[in-house]
């Protein structure tokens, strides 16, 4: 059969392509140009598809789940009938057009069964000789969906130090197992260590440890990341995921790879850990004014990563009303201790400021009496000599303050000194921000299967460059793709202020779902302004006051939108009057965390005030923190009860979509 | 600022145009794998020779081709798809055509969101999970031709659609 020209392209990036096509097809584009340029351009294609497809499932995730939330929110009886019309128009052109498409419902999700046998799949096994595999009809995008799902389910599972791959793994089971999924059948994934991949350990002995320590990655990440520590890769399923032996063994061959980690990136990411690592979660109110340098109850003792070395104050000059040079340092103070069984404890600081004021003299004049032999003068005292005993004068200054590396990490985080100083507790302080330490980064990539010695790290140029053995740069490999994870991921937060009126009740208190619709005529939302005071902010100043403005570069807009729609708005819109509805799109790189804090404030109209000849709007506010999980998308209720004159609001909160820079 | 400040964006900005090249010869791949770590750790180590005046693109594939050649010279079994002879032919055509990736890219996206969800899904285990065609098949329960008559279908109608986007876009920029 002869193959086209275009066709023996189309078996190159099919993988079919025999050597001796291959010879025809290199022959043809050697003679003719136009040819190896349509090979160039094909090839191109296929190594931008498998960009996009990663990079289009991370940057959708958040969206295609407000959306479901969004359609979930829409009460039964106001969803639009399915549009037969429009379907019967398009089937028939497209029928017309001889394309085979057919309305097929998705295929529910396959239940597990278990079959005894040995485990041929890559599905994996329990561990006990069965292996599970999805019920026959299982179809494959399954498999799909249940990689979005890990990966848009972020892990707490951060402290696990060198225990057995299956550990880690049952870790992470329990982790998925005791969340309370929307869907039941989630509880029914299950992550094993597939049969193949356990022979190579015979032993108990010599199953590999891994680590799991890089915390604010998803569900998915870490399973790569401990499958590479264990020379393993993940593979999902529908069923979930087993850990599988990769395709190419070590072949012990040292190699030399580079990793592109950018100092923003793991800038960033130190910051961020260097907080969250002691069990703080970013929700400090870091309005020095107020900050109370007190560790809160329970955070005396925080688990902090092996590979991490935290900030200290390196030193504390005194004086700065002293002219330069005048000040004396004092010995450099280590507020930390580390424990070795990797606890940090608190210590408290008392930073010391000595002043020097000048000298005094200790010594007295030595003098004598005189006589002049005028009897018309008093007796004048002669000095003889000024005897100087001058000793210098120092004033001490201390202070107390309850340290926790979250504290220091706060404080380097926000790197303005000065706050420390408005706050009273230290003048011209140099805090290290953990960025200054390269080191850490070497140590991470060792706790995670990479030799620290194999590793080293450009500040400058952003590059890793790792000497070690296949498995060992898998590894390095994957335990950076957790740290630009971690460091580059975010959420953005919506907004919606909302006041039930007259006789419909307030929606339950779990989620949206059970949000009902506003009565046409009545008024379901008034007016409010909300301000998303999202905490944590690691590399940037926090972002307050969101009136739109553009704060040290993170993308913060306020949108004066109708964003009811959901809430079967059309009705509505009549009715607003007065007021506007603040949809805050905040960007916070930590928010890939189980929760994040979000200060609301809510500003009402609650009433007009006749202030000479005209009215003024008289508003009333309140301000409540919360936490807004993120795991599972849905919208979260805060009930801001009547206040004196103010009434009451609701407020929701839901994640809009993820941000990757 | 030295030389090396200005590696990454570089490499970055270029990157997948030299996966794209390298992968043009070699299918294997955990082979793709190492031969572009190993440019680009040699790009990395002598950036400082790099002429500014070049396109970087150029030059990197350039030492991809070396690299590639190197092994097929040392290792007999290298899994080389081409004669030798052919490299510089697709090196030369990959020069020619060389374009800014992230315009493609944009286009790209938009142009897969108008996809059937199950050709998506099928693209997805190709491309995201690195899946062959025969595993493919089997999981979907369809037959390996048809899994790849679905995937060159998909390529070529991105293509066009690609194109399409990029020749609107001109367009609207004039």
């Amino acid at each position: 059969m002869n193959v086209t020209l275009p066709e023996l392209i189309e078996k190159h990036l099919n993988a079919t392509l025999t050597a001796g096509e291959a010879a025809t097809l290199a022959q043809a584009m050697m003679e003719n140009p136009a040819l190896a340029e349509e090979f160039a351009a094909a090839t191109r294609l296929e190594a931008a598809l498998s960009t996009s497809l990663k990079d289009k499932e991370r940057t959708a995730l958040y969206t295609r789940r407000m959306e479901r939330a969004a359609a979930e929110t829409e009460p039964a009886r106001t969803r639009r009938p399915w549009p037969v019309k429009s379907l019967a128009a398009a089937a028939g052109i497209a029928a017309l057009i001889g394309i085979g498409w057919r309305l097929t419902e998705a295929e529910p999700v396959g239940k597990l069964q278990v079959k005894r046998g040995p485990a041929s799949s890559t599905l994996g096994n329990t561990g006990d000789g069965t292996s599970l595999s999805p019920a026959g009809g299982t179809r494959i995008a399954d498999a799909s969906s249940m990689k979005r799902k890990l990966r848009r389910f972020a892990s707490t599972t951060n402290r696990l130090r060198s225990v057995p791959v299956s550990q880690a793994l049952a870790a992470l089971q329990s982790e998925w197992s005791g969340y309370s999924h929307r869907e039941a059948k989630d509880k029914e994934t299950v992550f094993v260590v597939a049969d193949a991949a356990r022979k190579q350990w015979p032993k108990p002995e010599d199953e590999p440890s891994v680590s799991l320590e890089i915390p604010g990655i998803s569900l998915l990440t870490s399973l790569e990341l401990i499958a590479a520590q264990a020379g393993l890769k993940a593979t999902v399923t529908a069923a979930g995921v087993s850990l599988d032996p990769e395709t190419r063994r070590d072949d012990d061959k040292p190699r030399k790879w580079t990793i592109p980690l950018s100092v923003a990136t793991v800038s960033t990411f130190m910051r961020e850990v260097s907080s969250s690592s002691t069990g703080i979660a970013a929700n400090w109110a870091l309005d020095f004014d107020t900050l109370e340098f007190t560790a809160p109850a329970g955070m005396a003792r925080a688990i902090r990563p092996s590979w991490m070395e935290m900030p200290e104050i390196a030193q504390v000059y005194g004086g700065t009303i002293s002219p330069p040079g005048t000040s004396f340092p004092v010995a450099p103070i280590y507020p930390l201790s580390f424990n070795e069984d990797g606890t940090i404890i608190d210590l408290s600081l008392a930073p010391e400021i000595i002043e020097f004021e000048g000298f005094i003299n200790y010594g007295e004049p030595i003098q004598t009496t005189g006589i002049n032999g005028d009897l018309s003068h008093y007796e004048q005292p002669v000095i003889l000599t000024d005897s100087k005993i001058t000793q210098p004068d120092f004033i001490l200054h201390s202070k107390t303050m309850d340290v926790t590396g979250g504290v220091l990490a706060e404080l380097s985080r926000q790197n303005d000194i000065g706050a420390l100083y408005a706050a009273g507790l230290m003048q011209n302080a140099t805090i290290l921000t953990p960025t200054d330490h390269p080191g850490n980064l070497s140590r991470l990539l060792a706790a995670h299967g990479m030799p620290a010695a194999g590793a080293t790290w450009d500040q400058e140029s952003g590059v890793v460059t790792a000497r070690g053995s296949l498995s060992q740069l898998r590894a390095a490999q994957a335990a950076a793709a957790a740290v630009e994870e971690a460091a580059t991921s975010g959420v953005t937060v919506e907004i919606k202020v909302i006041e039930w009126k007259g006789a419909i009740p307030a929606p339950a208190a779990d989620h949206s779902g059970l949000l009902p619709p506003p009565v046409t005529g009545q008024s379901a939302i008034i007016s409010a302004e909300a301000v998303s005071d999202l905490v944590g902010d690691p590399d940037l100043e926090r972002i307050r006051d969101a009136k739109g403005k553009q704060h040290s570069g993170v993308p913060f807009t306020l949108k004066e939108t109708q964003t009811y729609e959901i809430y079967e708005a059309k009705n509505i819109k009549n009715s607003i009057e007065a007021g506007v509805i603040a949809e805050v799109d905040g960007i916070s790189r930590r928010g890939y965390s189980w929760h994040l804090p979000v200060n609301i404030r809510c500003e009402a109209i609650i009433g007009t005030e006749k202030i000479g000849d005209g009215d003024v709007a008289v508003r009333a506010s309140r301000e409540q923190q919360v936490n807004l999980h993120l795991q599972d998308g849905e919208w979260l209720r805060v009930d801001f009860p009547a206040d004196g004159n103010a009434k009451a609001m609701t407020v929701l909160l839901g994640v809009q979509s993820a941000t990757i820079p | 600022m030295s030389a090396h400040d200005e590696f990454l964006p570089l490499f970055l900005a270029h990157q997948g145009d030299l996966r794209a090249f390298i992968g043009a010869l070699i299918r294997d791949a955990q082979t793709r794998e190492d031969i572009f770590q190993n440019v680009a750790l040699t790009l990395w180590e002598s950036f400082d020779r790099y002429d500014r005046e070049r396109s970087f693109g150029a030059w990197a594939r350039g030492i991809a081709a070396k690299k590639v050649l190197h092994e097929h010279r040392s290792n007999a079994r290298f899994p080389l798809v081409f004669p030798v002879e052919a490299i510089q032919t697709i090196l030369d055509a990959y020069d020619r055509t060389e374009a800014p990736e992230a315009p493609r890219r944009v286009a790209l996206r938009e142009c897969m969101d108008r996809l059937p969800e199950r050709t998506r899904e099928i693209l997805t285990l190709r491309y995201d999970q690195d899946l062959s065609g025969d595993i493919i098949a089997s999981r979907l329960g369809s037959t390996v031709d048809a899994v790849h008559q679905t995937l060159s279908r998909t390529r070529t109608s991105l293509a066009e659609c690609i194109r399409r986007r990029m020749a609107l876009s001109v367009v609207e920029d004039l």
